[in-house]
């Protein structure tokens, strides 16, 4: 059993993650200088969604679990290879691109492939320790890094340009609110939470970890995809790959205080490092409760050595970046609709 | 598990350390310029550190700064980073460009766009957003010849000094990464800093204002200058840009302008005319109170602008006290502020067609969306538009007199 705080901070990890990395540009890019409008408004719709549907939840079960429960081991393989699926297509772009941006920024001498097989061995040896350690060391690290994030926002004050957010609806109302729906995948990773439901203490926890997490992740990406739009005028705004690095090479307090990428750059492997090891953790344990496994703990390295694999398929970052374009749009579907369907179900068993 | 506490253990003995490039292997890029070649190619010149000129080497003595401390070396290259390649072969140390501090071009070049080395700039990730921009009235090649820092050990820092921190103005205040951005597709067009060489016997070409702001005081763009010193480099005046183009070069009064109309006026002493005594100017530390507001109506083509400055009594003809007349010095001053403004605007307009002042970007603010803005196309209508500005201009301090005539 995992207490609340840290489920809390777990999932609030998971989710920020991607704003640390393309998810600001790949909004820009569709919103241009209304990207924050859309991360709002999309914020806001996760938030009614998800506790729409998580009042639906009574039993604590996650849905692989309730699949089995309903309809027999043939579904529960069907919803467990699907959940396993979303899990690794929300994973690999980002132990992808991760260790691609620390070459590119930080160890230009080194091959990628040996920056990833450092990142991997961290995330299996991450992985290995468990859930309870990875969920404490995140209660521990999440506030640390919100104080780097404030301090961040606060010394980009002076590079803000109100005019730099205008027009207000930048590409236009379609864009960021018909086709900005795209960007509800930034909550996909809530998936996290439902698997985490036989962690959590009772469904109450798991009702009041949805809401908050979507609330601070929410505001969280809104500020950021703010302070992002502030900064740098689009069309220059949609061009950079890791916007919040960008920013945070802007940071320049006279001669005593510029380079504040290190700091950023602390805070942004440590998160990663710890959403990986997470994720690894949670296909191991997918893959350990659709198959019915008795042990969790000797799939770590084979799936840990299959999910960095998978991540080297595409053979520059441009490609990983088109495809991480396709995963943003469309990975939300398969979350939202898992989780409106086996609400569903819950409720009718629940009547039952 | 205790076996593999061992593995952090060997980890931190045998990976911990310093890899890749030694600072003793690196040869730091402080400045480039960049002219124009033949080919489509251009000249760039690196100007890199010689650390044992700073600290001394292996001497006792210490370090000789001066003149010594940078060393140049000009290369034919499609593009800097292949001028860099090849200056790896000619040089023992290899060319870092993490702490170089001023790109040059030459107005020639830059007549010609320069957008594919801003691209460069924008792109590179050794580059810091804090570089600086500047335009050399000369080839950058004989500019950064000729800068040679005599009060100054490191060379960074005084480019950093003379072009950023110089609170005299005369320059226009703006970051590398500013101009990269506006000059790669912005909604506005940019300026830089202009710097030359000077012509010590030369007399001087630039005219002396003769009406109200930076009153009797020679209009001077970088060159103009006449020095006496072995440091012969200038910065003063502005390079305006059209898009990616260079299309004027415009002296330290205009660069002080621009430098009220976009709110990065600082302490400069001002020489302002006077009804009373016209033959002297009084001269006043100006600065800005905080930044201008600019009030843009769409439907009446009407931009207004309110500045709000105020000075301190510097100087002032011996019989004559300022301090009798003060409002009306400061209305004088005020009006001729708010004159020598829409004189400015109307320049970038009419005659270089660039929006330096991004009122572009301010108009977006009345549109709802991208399209609809862009189908406006501001800098057509921008041509009709009136300009009307209003400088509220107060003195707050007579420094440590304050004379007041007897009646």
């Amino acid at each position: 059993m995992l207490p609340s705080s840290h489920i809390l901070a777990v999932v609030i990890n998971v989710v920020f993650v991607k704003v640390l990395l393309t998810f600001p540009k790949a909004v820009v890019e569709n919103s241009a200088n209304a990207a924050w409008i859309q991360i709002l408004y999309v914020s806001i719709i996760a938030f009614l969604f998800f506790s729409a549907v998580i009042k639906m939840y009574n039993i604590k079960k996650n849905i692989i679990e309730v699949a089995e429960i309903k309809y027999g081991k043939t579904a529960k393989i069907i919803v467990g290879l699907i959940v396993i699926a979303i899990l690794i297509l929300n994973l690999f772009p980002t132990i992808r691109i991760y260790p691609e941006t620390v070459k590119t920024v930080l160890l230009k001498d080194t091959n990628t492939e040996i920056i990833i097989i450092a990142m991997a061995a961290a995330v299996i040896a991450g992985a290995k320790v468990g859930i309870e350690a990875i969920a404490r060391i995140h209660r521990i690290f999440l506030p640390v890094a919100a104080i780097i994030l404030v301090f961040f926002m606060v010394f980009l004050i002076p590079f803000y340009r109100i005019e730099y957010v205008m027009p207000v609806f930048g590409k236009g109302i379609n864009e960021v609110f018909f086709k900005g729906l795209r960007g509800l995948s930034l909550f996909s990773d809530l998936i996290i939470l439902n698997i985490l439901v036989p962690y959590c203490k009772n469904m109450e926890v798991v009702r009041k970890c949805t809401k908050i997490s979507i609330a601070v992740t929410g505001i969280s990406a809104t500020v950021i995809t703010l302070i992002y739009c502030l900064t740098f005028s689009y069309p220059a705004s949609e061009n950079f790959i890791i916007p919040m690095y960008q920013m945070a090479r802007l940071v320049h307090l006279s001669s005593f205080f510029s380079r504040f990428e290190a700091f950023f750059e602390f805070i942004w492997s440590i998160m990663i490092l710890l959403y990986s090891a997470m994720y690894l953790f949670m296909i191991c344990y997918a893959v350990q409760i659709t198959f019915s496994l008795k042990y969790l703990k000797p799939l770590i390295l084979p799936m840990g050595v299959i999910v960095f694999m998978i991540s080297l398929l595409p053979d520059s970052v441009m490609d990983m970046l088109e495809i991480e374009k396709i995963i943003i749009n469309y990975s939300f579907i398969p979350v939202f609709v898992l989780f409106l369907i086996f609400g569903i179900i819950c409720k009718k068993m629940e009547k039952k | 598990m205790r076996k593999l506490l061992l593995i952090p253990l060997l980890i931190t003995l045998f990976i911990s350390g310093c890899f890749g490039d030694e600072p003793n292997d690196t040869a730091y890029v402080a400045a480039l310029g960049v002219d124009s070649a033949e080919n489509g190619n251009y000249n760039i010149t690196i100007q890199f550190a010689r650390p044992t000129q700073i600290s001394g080497g292996s001497s006792e003595e210490g370090g000789k700064g001066g003149e010594g401390i940078v060393e140049n070396i000009s290369i034919e290259a499609p593009d800097i980073y292949s001028a860099l390649n090849i200056a790896n072969h000619i040089v023992s140390k290899k060319f870092s460009l993490s702490h170089a501090k001023l790109v040059v071009f030459s107005s020639e070049m830059a007549k010609n766009g320069i957008s594919d080395i801003m691209e460069t700039l924008g792109r590179s990730d050794e580059i810091r957003p804090d570089l600086i921009c500047a335009v050399s009235r000369e080839t950058a090649r004989e500019y950064l010849k000729n800068a040679q820092p005599l009060v100054e050990l490191n060379p960074a820092k005084y480019y950093q000094l003379i072009y950023e921190d110089n609170e005299s103005g005369g320059v226009p205040k703006k970051t590398g990464l500013e101009t990269i951005f506006e000059i790669s597709g912005g909604y506005r067009d940019t300026v830089m800093p202009l710097s030359g060489v000077a012509k010590a016997d030369d007399e001087s070409e630039a005219p002396v204002n003769e009406n109200g702001f930076q009153y009797k005081t020679h209009n001077y763009k970088a060159g103009e200058v006449k020095l006496l010193q072995k440091d012969k480099s200038e910065v003063l005046g502005m390079a305006v840009f059209s898009g990616d183009r260079l299309v004027g070069e415009l002296g330290e009064t205009e660069a002080d302008i621009y430098n009220i109309l976009t709110g990065s006026f600082k302490d400069n002493y001002t020489s302002f005319y006077n009804e009373k005594n016209p033959q002297k100017a009084v001269t006043v530390e100006v600065s800005q109170r905080h930044k201008p507001v600019y009030k843009i109506d769409k439907k009446k083509e009407l931009v207004k602008i309110k500045l709000y400055l105020e000075g301190n009594l510097y100087s002032m003809p011996f019989d004559y006290s300022t301090e009798n007349e003060i409002e009306k010095f400061e209305e004088e001053t005020a009006r001729e502020i708010s004159r020598k403004c829409k004189e400015f605007i109307f320049l970038m307009r009419d005659e270089y067609d660039a929006d330096v002042l991004g009122i572009g970007e301010k108009v977006r603010g009345k549109f709802l969306n991208l399209k609809s803005f862009e189908d406006y196309n501001v800098k057509e209508k921008f041509k009709k538009y009136n300009i009307e500005v209003e400088t509220k201009f107060k003195i707050r301090h007579s420094g440590i007199i304050y004379k007041k005539e007897r009646k």
